[in-house]
């Protein structure tokens, strides 16, 4: 017989084999984790996508909303905020916990470490009309990656 | 947004996840290990591909093999440290925890052939997984494994070779 055709055969056989199927409990654990994590993903998409203070700003509010009506159809009305007549009195960056998310290997097959921070970011701001003082706190995550060359 | 993020991954891990978790059990010592090799290295790839540029989709095959490659490397090593600790220890092994299931029942050559490619060193069982169930190039193997194309092309032939053989000795001794 060839090599070739040798080969195949094999092959073939291989074939009459299929991967058994991830248990239902780790399935199961997957899935959730997946909702959890794009959940987050959203929350963190749309503080990112916000430039600057009014940002920070219109997030708090919409979370304040959120948290006084119980619906997130009110925060509609927020969409259309200007940031005129606020003056920001102060600003701040807060590291509120680093955590280590492992270490994976980037395509070309270095091997990073991976860091997650959690900063929270606080602005005192002034409504020069009314007078009322707000602070602003928007959380935001960051990831560092650092090559790692010794184990 | 997210519950189409979230239905894409589901829908990639329902499709890949036995191809992830049949490369997984190389490096876990048991199918539990590996389901959780499988679950790290899912979680990283998500944050992975968050991240700007990446479009924030499932990752491609190759990229997800080389994660559960380096997780089970450090599994390995840390298991090592907690053997000698726990040496005292008997694991049974749960007798249906296999890798690979026959496609139609009681094919009992392809039962033997099972055992083969378990039995076959880590080095060439990877690259025959990867080829034949994960259904990557050799050159995405070579990515991999960072060998180059003709040694995993080499590894492979051997490794068809190595199972002909194992296969031809397992009959032999049926018959003898």
């Amino acid at each position: 017989m060839r090599e070739a055709d040798r080969y195949e055969e094999m092959e073939m056989a291989l074939m009459r084999l299929m991967p058994v199927a991830l248990s239902d409990e780790a399935q199961a654990a997957m899935e959730s984790k997946i909702d959890e994590l794009a959940c987050g993903g959203l929350v963190r998409n749309d503080f990112s996508r916000r430039a600057g203070w009014i940002g920070g700003l219109a997030a708090a509010l919409a979370a304040g909303v959120f948290a006084i009506s119980s619906g997130p159809k009110e925060t509609t009305p927020l969409a259309g905020m200007e940031p005129s007549g606020m003056v920001v009195l102060a600003e701040t960056d807060r590291v509120e916990e680093m955590s280590d998310a492992g270490l994976f290997v980037d395509a070309g097959g270095s091997a990073i470490r991976k860091l997650r921070v959690r900063v929270v970011e606080e602005s005192r701001i002034r409504d020069r009309e009314t007078g009322i003082e707000l602070t602003v706190t928007a959380p935001r995550q960051e990831t560092y990656l650092v090559p790692v060359s010794t184990f | 947004m997210a519950k189409n993020l979230s239905n894409e991954w589901k829908s990639w891990l329902a499709e890949q996840g036995p191809r992830l978790l049949l490369f997984a059990r190389g490096w876990g010592k048991t199918r539990e290990d590996a389901e959780d090799l499988v679950q790290d290295s899912v979680l990283k790839m998500w944050h992975y591909q968050q991240e700007e540029n990446r479009g924030g989709g499932p990752p491609d095959l190759p990229l997800v093999f080389s994660t559960i490659r380096f997780a089970g490397l450090m599994l390995h090593r840390s298991e090592k440290r907690r053997r000698k600790r726990e040496e005292a220890i008997i694991y049974l092994n749960d007798f249906q925890d296999v890798w690979l299931d026959p496609v139609m029942e009681e094919d009992e050559d392809a039962l033997r052939l099972r055992d083969a490619v378990q039995n076959l060193s880590n080095k060439l069982r990877e690259v025959v997984m990867m080829k034949t169930w994960g259904g990557l190039t050799f050159a995405q193997i070579s990515e991999v494994l960072a060998i180059s194309p003709n040694t995993a092309a080499s590894r492979y032939r051997y490794a068809l070779e190595q199972l002909t053989q194992d296969l031809r000795q397992m009959k032999e001794e049926r018959h003898a």
